[in-house]
């Protein structure tokens, strides 16, 4: 019998694991660690030691320092890792390299890890105070309130945070590490089975402190192994699982099951979308609707996927967002795999019979099927799309009309890109949050994440100490004309106008 | 108008203009494809051209989807009955609803008949045999659920699709054993409310080891042909209990296997099993048949039919891939499209081995709707074209599925809400 030896493209080991495995992911073959039944308990105890040990040494400050030295290692576009990392990433992922390079790497120049920490001072004083349910500027960058009704549990000292990371894009999740720092505790991430790209990143904090690396470890289970999952909850003080409904259920269930003090942080489905206010139809907010659009293919939770805009201004402003997604992906190619095309084609194929039922829908789709916007008067209510650079324009009369078109989603909702007055930002802001938005960005924006926003409603420094119960809202910007120009200048750095 | 299935090749130049006639019909009796054909910007004098210019690629094609009942929201799909020409009488084909949602498919008596013919063309690569171990229900239970147990959508009656192969199948041999059975009717009835209420997967049939095994000895005894056809997710357990308890079957040269109406990615209908290698079931049976492994590719086939297009594409087991090579049904034209390429300007695939949508072209059989081109939810590899770069032959048939896309915290269509 013949023996089929596979070419392994990039291995990858981990300072606590010893137990390494051959797989598949996406194009490439990779050696990885892997947590066992055997091995997870050892794994979890050694990051525990040491996270001890580096913390009472060397202290969470000096370890924020590490972070933001990796982050800007690979915000540099010349760092040898990155740029050996991308082309490989590209295979496992399906990002283009443009994309992972500008929406994935480039976007982390922007994030300042101090922020991360600092924010939880804003926070807690206005707890304290009691003024969280008021807009409260963030120095000159944006404003945060929260709604609902606190009540504050206090938590334990986290000796050991679990990251159950989903691979739906490159680079945001790698900000998750900043947990460990702010609890001073050990990690244990689980990597997707799409994505790799922490490995490298863990890499790099290795290379700026070896012994931060330790207070980590990063390896692979499938998914709701019952025999590790059941050890590492019992061990885990705070659960920060990023995926799916289905995912984030499972995770909730399994950690009910096996560790009832533990916190678990969800970070379920997420819904996007850009809301243009009357006035704003310009061709360069339709160019700034298409760079969002792009970001990570419209894959990411902050993707906006509707397109809100008056109603008699829909078919002027389709042809300006079609027109730039085209030239966009001329830059910056979208994935090209078959399941991609499926999904399109499929989720296209539906719309088409919704537009032959005599509703108000119409396709505007690009020769090489790598963009497809439509137009549909018929619902004007959010609904996902298939991503992949598929946007779906829906009508407004009245912007307070969107608010009830996206209420319904309410629980869902995370960013949304709003081309807006200044003067109207702070009350239709207030609406947006009401209804369960939990971060507003300009349209172009939504990718560009900053370290004092909240992630899904929570900030997770605070977090780590107390639960508030509350859902808080950033507004990431204060003058929305600024920042908008802001964007456009940003975007058109890489893809002229 | 009618069309009759060729029964003897029909020149290609019969099939265009039949094509033609077939089109303009279409065109003509239903709204919706006007309607379909206005986005594509086809006008009636365009369809002529397409014909003529041998570039049928081109024509506007009805999603298979379309004829699914009910729509991604749940709500009943229009589309359906749309897509029927009702004003003349026939009835409703039915699929398996592999995803809970079935397809309707209306048919008239003419068009089930070509249906009917090309299950038996299909089936004609084996010979005829003595015996037959169907391993699909009872044809008495098919009619059963056909007349009474699926959802109506009007006064029209209703046919389980897969009764027409079975119907077809049942002419190939003189005894025929059927391995699914039906249980007791009062208590059938009580089970399928039951299931319906409690949305279970219970069947309402059992597998009859008793004929299984009779039919094989009597094959071996008396020395008589035999043939073993219907679903491998019936038929593989089966025969892997028999490799399990180490029974062997001298059947020599008289055995047979045609499988059909998919279930090899482990799911078809209520029924759920584990993926098939195609290879290994191969080895597994003629290991238990006694099958010498250089008659391997004479004698399994494999027969690929939807009953949206209607036809069946029947192909004999290659051992060098590892799969079933099919020959496109007589009377029908079979191009892959490129599933990237634009819903308004489908591209065609030239090359064997890149995977694409089925487009499947027939006038044949199609007086009940409005089927004259199907786009399938599949994909297929083609082996060879002929020189319109329609598909002569083709392999590796799946499931058109996006679910190596990848797991997501951002809201994909899967899960899509509509208000």
């Amino acid at each position: 019998m013949k023996s089929t030896k596979i070419e392994i493209h990039e291995s990858f080991t981990d300072p606590v694991i010893d137990t390494y495995e051959s797989r598949k992911v996406g194009d490439l073959y990779v050696e990885l660690p892997v947590y066992k039944r055997g091995n997870i308990e050892h794994v979890v105890e050694t990051v525990r030691r040491n996270a001890e040990k580096y913390y009472k040494d060397v202290g969470d400050v000096k370890a924020f320092g590490v972070l933001q030295s990796a982050l800007e290692k690979w915000s540099d576009r010349n760092y040898e890792k990155r740029r050996t990392a991308v082309p490989l990433l590209s295979q496992v992922t399906g990002f283009s390299e443009e994309n992972l390079e500008i929406f994935g790497l480039d976007s982390l120049t922007e994030f300042d890890v101090k922020e991360m920490e600092n924010i939880k001072y804003l926070v807690k004083e206005l707890l304290q105070t009691k003024k969280y349910d008021k807009f409260h500027p963030v120095e000159n960058k944006g404003y945060i309130r929260a709604y609902g009704q606190p009540k504050i549990k206090k938590h334990r000292e986290p000796e050991i945070i679990t990251h159950i990371l989903a691979g739906n894009v490159v680079g945001p999740p790698w900000l998750s590490v900043a947990l460990g720092p702010a609890g001073k505790s050990g990690q244990i991430i689980k990597l997707p089975s799409e994505d790799i790209s922490m490995l490298y990143f863990l890499d790099t904090l290795g290379e700026i402190d070896s012994e931060f690396r330790k207070t980590i470890a990063i390896g692979y289970y499938p998914g709701g192994a019952k025999d590790v999952e059941e050890v590492l909850f019992k061990y885990s003080d705070i659960v920060n699982a990023m995926g799916s409904d289905e995912t984030i259920m499972a995770v909730e269930k399994e950690l009910k099951r096996a560790n009832k003090k533990a916190v678990l942080f969800s970070h379920p489905n997420k819904i996007g979308a850009a809301i243009i206010w009357p006035g704003y139809e310009a061709p360069e907010i339709g160019e700034l609707v298409a760079w969002g659009s792009s970001a990570m293919d419209t894959n990411a939770c902050f993707s906006p996927m509707n397109i809100y805009i008056q109603k008699d201004k829909i078919e002027k402003f389709a042809k300006y967002v079609a027109e730039h997604l085209d030239k966009i992906a001329k830059f910056i190619p979208p994935k090209k795999s078959l399941p991609v095309a499926i999904s399109v084609r499929k989720y296209k194929l539906e719309t088409l019979r919704r537009k032959l039922t005599d509703e108000d829908v119409k396709i505007i789709e690009d020769i090489n099927g790598e963009w497809t916007v439509i137009v549909d008067k018929s619902n004007p209510y959010l609904t996902p799309t298939c991503q992949e650079r598929t946007i779906v324009l829906k009508p407004f009369n009245d912007p307070k009309d969107v608010i009830k078109y996206l209420e319904p989603l309410g629980k869902h909702l995370q960013t949304i890109g709003l081309a807006i007055e200044e003067k109207e930002l702070i009350k239709y802001s207030d609406k947006l949050g009401q209804i369960g938005v939990t971060n507003i960005h300009v349209p172009g924006a939504e990718y560009v994440l900053k370290g004092w926003e909240p992630h899904d409603g929570i900030f997770p420094s605070v977090e780590i100490e107390l639960s508030d119960n509350l859902r808080w809202l950033a507004v990431n910007f204060q003058d929305p004309d600024e920042e908008m120009g802001k964007a456009l200048e940003r975007k058109r750095r890489y893809v002229p106008r | 108008m009618k069309f009759t299935y060729p029964v003897t090749k029909k020149k290609y130049g019969e099939f265009l203009k039949d094509l033609e006639n077939a089109l303009l019909n279409q065109f003509e009796s239903y709204e919706i494809y006007r309607k379909l054909c206005k986005f594509r910007g086809i006008e009636e004098k365009d369809l002529e051209k397409i014909v003529h210019n041998g570039e049928l690629w081109y024509i506007p094609s009805i999603p298979a989807s379309f004829f699914k009942i009910r729509t991604p929201e749940g709500k009943r799909n229009d589309l359906v009955e749309n897509l029927a020409n009702k004003k003349k009488p026939g009835e409703y084909s039915v699929s398996s609803s592999t995803s809970g949602n079935p397809s309707y498919v209306y048919r008239t008596s003419e068009d089930e008949e070509v249906s009917f013919r090309s299950y038996k063309e299909a089936f004609s690569k084996a010979p005829d045999t003595d015996i037959g171990l169907m391993f699909c229900p009872e044809l008495e239970f098919m009619e059963y659920v056909s007349k009474g147990r699926l959802e109506k959508i009007d006064d029209k009656e209703m046919l389980m699709y897969a009764l027409i192969g079975a119907r077809a199948a049942a002419e190939k041999v003189r005894e025929k054993f059927y391995m699914l059975k039906l249980r007791s009717k009062p208590k059938l009835v009580y089970e399928v409310v039951r299931s319906k209420l409690t949305g279970s997967s219970f069947t309402p049939l059992y597998f009859s080891k008793n004929d299984f095994l009779t039919g094989l000895l009597k094959a071996e005894e008396e020395g008589k042909s035999i043939l073993l056809g219907g679903s491998v997710l019936v038929m593989y357990p089966a025969v892997l209990e028999l490799k399990k308890a180490g029974k062997k079957f001298k059947l020599d040269d008289r055995v047979y296997v045609i499988t059909g109406a998919g279930g090899w990615d482990g799911v078809k209908g209520n029924t759920r099993w584990k993926p098939i290698n195609k290879s290994q079931f191969v080895r597994d049976l003629s290991e238990v048949f006694d099958i010498p492994p250089e008659e391997a590719e004479r004698r399994f086939i494999d027969n690929y039919g939807t009953t949206e297009d209607g036809m069946s594409h029947s192909g004999y087991f290659s051992k060098k891939l590892g799969d079933f090579i099919f020959e496109v049904a007589e009377g029908m034209k079979l191009y892959l499209l490129k599933p990237n390429s634009p819903l308004k300007n489908p591209e065609v695939i030239k090359n064997p081995d890149e995977p694409g949508i089925p487009l499947f072209i027939s006038p044949y059989g199609k007086e009940g709707h409005a089927g004259v081109a199907i786009e399938q939810g599949d994909l297929i590899e083609a082996i060879s074209f002929n020189d319109d770069y329609s598909v002569r032959k083709f392999t590796g048939v799946r499931r058109a599925t996006d679910r190596d896309r990848g797991h997501s915290c951002a809201f994909g269509m899967i899960k899509d809400v509509r208000i």
